[in-house]
């Protein structure tokens, strides 16, 4: 099985799944996160619980690889509490699903940190500054601007060499195995950590890179 | 921070103190290097600070909303706040001088169970743990063990409370929430604060669940300073170094059969409310450190200034 962490709303997330039925993709939301099922024991590791993935309860042992696609839990997506309650539950699910993603023995597209669902959660300013440590060029804006993306040991759509040494370079630094970047031949001008696959090409790297496709 | 600001006055040393509350009227720029250094200005009411002047910083930051002066403001003095305080994240995150504690180390607090799983890895025992939506694995969690607490995950709202009882109808409002559930240790606890090598424990017996919040409940809380083992205090530095964390307040519950348990390691400790009780002179301890780190942070032995805010 396969899981995507991502809003109910989220076209492309559904999109997605339904490009990888054939390996049961599942979109996992805020709503399952408040139905009875989910049972964590961290000292014992996530894959020997149980979660509550598209409305069922499915062993965590079960979960091939998992797509972290938003940052956090939103308070306004919880439409069914109270509005006083809903910051603090937005809370406490975010923190419950960085330590249960860590505790995952399964390829996790990005692995979160203490920040951020999917990955490190830096400003423009700390993507900035890295982007130069690593020999790039940082710009506001640009012209001929496409999209690059590093998944594992790949990159693609890179406008040079130069270029795909900066972003290979900056997903070590940041620590994750996706990383996508607008950028042309000469500068950066934005970076994400979030896992947005909307091509085949993305798709099945990420596929083999998770070892669930030769 | 007073304290710490005062004590370094003590030494007569020379900080400078930023105020968040005065970020609206702040400008920050940063140039970054190839060779890694970040570098740049911070200015304000006329007065620049040279970042690449600063050895150690010692910061405090909270959010930028509940730091401006007017708890409404909304529009561009907000937004240019949020801006300066990102970007001063963002240094403190990747300056090369030493920062007690840098914002990426200090965040593994906000996930309890996330925090808890590198404690063990360093090695410290921690409370068995469930964090559940399902009424039947909290009752079965419930009844084996003798007592159980019940305490949030992301810190907000963070009260210990003893689950009283094992009434089934409570345990159904689990559904609506993951909930995190953990053994009570009986005994007493310590706070082991490390302050670089150092270490300053203080031990805490309270009727409370949480002596933070005794208080609430007017159980007692009483605090007295105690020496721990050698081997346990170099653990603690370790496993603060091994958090990137300079300064840290690490809460253990120890058994009456001497087991010690690791609750937290807070990263940004509110050391006055044990200095207060005890006399322990944390804040002193900690300036020192400041001094300690901005001569280290020098190449040419030239102590530069601290700096807190």
């Amino acid at each position: 099985m396969i899981v995507i962490l991502a809003s109910g709303l989220d076209r492309e997330a559904r999109d997605l799944a339904n490009s990888w039925k054939g390996y049961d993709a599942r979109i996992l939301t805020a709503e399952d996160l408040h139905r009875p099922g989910w049972a964590f024991r961290p000292d014992d590791g996530a894959q020997d619980g149980t979660c509550v993935v598209a409305g069922s309860v499915v062993g965590a042992k079960d979960i091939e690889l998992a797509l972290t696609c938003r940052p956090s839990v939103l308070p306004e997506e919880l439409t069914s509490l109270h509005p006083e309650e809903r910051q603090y539950v937005a809370a406490e699910m975010t923190a419950f699903l960085v330590a249960w993603l860590t505790s995952l023995t399964c390829p996790v597209f990005n692995r979160p940190t203490a920040t951020s669902l999917c990955g490190p959660a830096w400003s423009v300013e700390h993507w900035r500054i890295q982007v130069v440590r690593c020999g790039g060029r940082w710009a506001r804006t640009g012209a001929d601007l496409h999209s690059a993306c590093v998944i594992g040991d790949q990159c693609f759509n890179a406008p040079n060499d130069r270029l795909e040494r900066v972003l290979r370079q900056l997903a070590i630094a940041a620590n994750v195995r996706f990383l996508r970047a607008l950028c042309n031949s000469e500068s950066v001008v934005s970076v994400s950590s979030l896992p947005r696959c909307d091509t085949d090409q993305l798709r099945d790297a990420i596929l083999r890179d998770a070892g669930l496709a030769p | 921070m007073d304290a710490v600001r005062s004590a370094l006055r003590d030494l007569g040393r020379e900080a400078v103190f930023l105020d968040q509350r005065r970020n609206s009227s702040m400008r920050v720029r940063l140039k970054p290097s190839r060779r890694g250094d970040v570098n740049g200005s911070i200015s304000s009411a006329g007065e620049a600070l040279n970042l690449g002047e600063i050895g150690s910083a010692y910061i405090r930051p909270i959010e930028t909303r509940k730091a401006m002066p007017e708890p409404d403001v909304e529009g561009k003095a907000l937004q240019h706040a949020i801006a300066v305080d990102t970007t001063l994240i963002a240094w403190s995150d990747l300056t090369s001088a030493q920062v007690v504690n840098r914002p990426s180390a200090m965040a593994s607090n906000h996930s309890k169970p996330y925090q808890a799983s590198l404690i063990r890895n360093l090695g410290f025992r921690t409370p068995r743990t469930l964090i559940t939506t399902d009424p039947a694995a909290a009752s079965q969690f419930v009844k084996s063990h003798a007592c159980v607490v019940y305490k949030s995950i992301s810190g907000v709202r963070s009260v210990v409370s003893r689950l009283s009882g094992s009434d089934p109808e409570a345990l159904q409002d689990v559904a609506n929430c993951p909930t995190q559930f953990q053994e009570y240790i009986d005994g007493h606890e310590v706070r082991v604060h490390v302050v670089g090598r150092t270490t300053i424990s203080t031990k805490i017996d309270s009727g409370a669940s949480d002596y933070r919040y005794a208080h609430l409940t007017d159980a007692n809380v009483t605090m007295e300073p105690i020496a721990i083992d050698e081997s346990l205090s170099a653990k603690c530095v370790k496993m603060a170094s091994a958090m990137g964390l300079h300064l840290a307040g690490i809460d253990f519950r120890v058994s009456p059969s001497g087991d010690w348990y690791c609750l937290e390691v807070n990263p940004s400790p509110g050391f006055t409310f044990y200095e207060a009780a005890t006399g322990q002179a944390i804040g002193r301890a900690v300036a020192e450190l400041l001094c300690e780190l901005a001569q280290e942070n020098c190449g040419d032995g030239t102590p530069r200034n601290g700096s807190s805010g």
